[in-house]
């Protein structure tokens, strides 16, 4: 009789197999990149045609960052929304994938707690009745939204940009392409005939 | 090494974002961000009428002010606002969690001062929202001061404010803070005595929704404005 134990690591090895085996396709991290990347691209893009004032001012709802000095929130302000698209276009290419995605995850993590600590102070205060009808302008570039919608779609841009982060494969990638054409090996001379080889005879 | 290299990306990226932010925010011209710009205040902790105006009736003046003795009237008048529509009840309501410093002046209290001011009464009002919605209509005589564009309007407010005995400030109304946020720059920054400073929670959306006479674009001269006592 089988110890469990080894069936649970047989498992286990087969689970990692698949996934590797599901990664190397390149599909999810293409997947991922056009969700992830496609989101970022178009919210900055919103932010930035529209007022600086509307992300200052949402910055300072977050409060995550301490209103005194003003340098903080100012230049996250401007730098913010550029990063974002930045980093979408480098995850739309497929160049700096990974530090692309380690960054979304980064901003995703810092905001969308901010968010959650908000929609929460409001129904403490009163505001509203329930978590659904909890709807502001959150900064992001896309006008008033609804919490519980807002909320669910940032967790899960945040997992996807973490796989992203974790994944293994470049295919469909810029970066593999330009990589590739980096390590093309130099053209092999032509092969010399043995009478031109062969030494003079004396 | 693989974490070298994503901290290597990170970093590169890093630098693009905030070569290319500060690059475009200086292309900005007047509208840019300024880094060292104090554009959100805290609250003063010696505020004389420190006390939240958010649970009732919006309308709190120190005792003594002119305002006060039609401060019960007044506020009746705002939060009652039987004849107002619902965007101005929410606005109402919405204007009762803004916090701050200031006395509060309500808009019976506004229109008296505009009489006040046709027969030389030195008023100044400042309205605090961007371009496009102050040419689109604001309060008789008002001038435009965005707290988010300080070097362009605090040199324009700055005389208008000095002759004045009392300064309104507004902006949309609602929750909209950008009314407060320039009284404490015109505190801060211009040195205008609290005592002179009133906020106008019920803001543009109270006066308009009220069909109050309002003035579109944009006054030609300051000096017009202050000759005319601010109207």
């Amino acid at each position: 009789m089988r110890p469990v134990g080894v069936s649970k690591v047989e498992s286990m090895g087969r689970m990692r197999s698949i996934v590797g085996w599901l990664d190397n396709t390149g599909v999810p991290l293409l997947l991922i990149r056009l969700l992830v990347g496609g989101a970022f691209v178009y919210m900055a893009i919103m932010k930035l045609l529209g007022e600086p004032r509307v992300f200052q001012k949402a910055i300072k709802m977050y409060n995550v960052l301490p209103l005194d000095p003003p340098e903080l929130v100012n230049a996250t302000a401007i730098v913010v929304p550029w990063l974002e698209l930045i980093c979408g276009l480098a995850l739309l290419a497929g160049v700096l994938v990974r530090g692309a995605s380690l960054l979304i995850f980064l901003m995703l993590s810092v905001f969308t707690p901010a968010l959650y600590m908000i929609t929460i102070k409001l129904l403490n205060e009163g505001r509203y009745e329930t978590f659904c009808d909890v709807k502001f302008d959150c900064g992001c570039g896309t006008g008033e939204e609804w919490m519980c919608t807002k909320i669910p779609i940032n967790i899960g841009l945040a997992v996807l940009a973490l796989l992203g982060l974790l994944s293994n494969s470049r295919k469909f990638c810029l970066s593999s392409r330009l990589w590739n054409r980096r390590k093309k090996p130099p053209e092999a001379p032509p092969e010399s005939t043995p009478a031109e080889t062969a030494p003079a005879q004396t | 090494m693989r974490i070298l290299i994503t901290l290597g990306e990170v970093i590169i990226l890093a630098a693009l974002g905030a070569g290319v932010g500060f690059g475009a925010n200086w292309l900005r011209g007047e509208e840019r961000i300024i880094v060292k710009h104090a554009y959100f205040r805290p609250r003063a902790s010696n505020a004389p009428s420190d006390q939240p105006t958010g649970r009732k009736s919006g309308v709190k003046t120190p005792p003594g002010s002119d305002s006060s003795s039609s401060a019960a009237a007044g506020g009746a008048v705002e939060t009652t606002s039987g004849e107002a529509d619902g965007a101005a009840a929410a606005a109402g309501a919405a204007a009762h969690h803004l916090a701050h410093e200031f006395q509060t002046i309500n808009t019976e209290q506004i229109e008296g001062l505009l009489e006040d001011a046709e027969a030389g009464y030195p008023v100044a009002i400042i309205d605090a929202r961007g371009d496009g919605d102050y040419e689109e209509g604001h309060i008789p005589g008002a001038l435009q001061c965005d707290p988010y564009q300080p070097t362009r309007f605090l040199p324009l407010v700055k005389s208008y404010v000095t002759s004045a005995e009392k300064i309104i400030v507004y902006c949309a109304g609602g929750n909209c803070e950008d009314s407060v946020e320039v009284c404490r720059t015109l505190e801060f920054e211009l040195f205008v005595e609290r005592a002179r400073l009133y906020l106008y929670e019920g803001g543009w959306h109270d006066w308009s929704d009220r069909g109050l006479r309002f003035e579109k674009g944009r006054p030609n001269e300051l000096e017009e404005s202050n000759a005319s006592g601010g109207r």
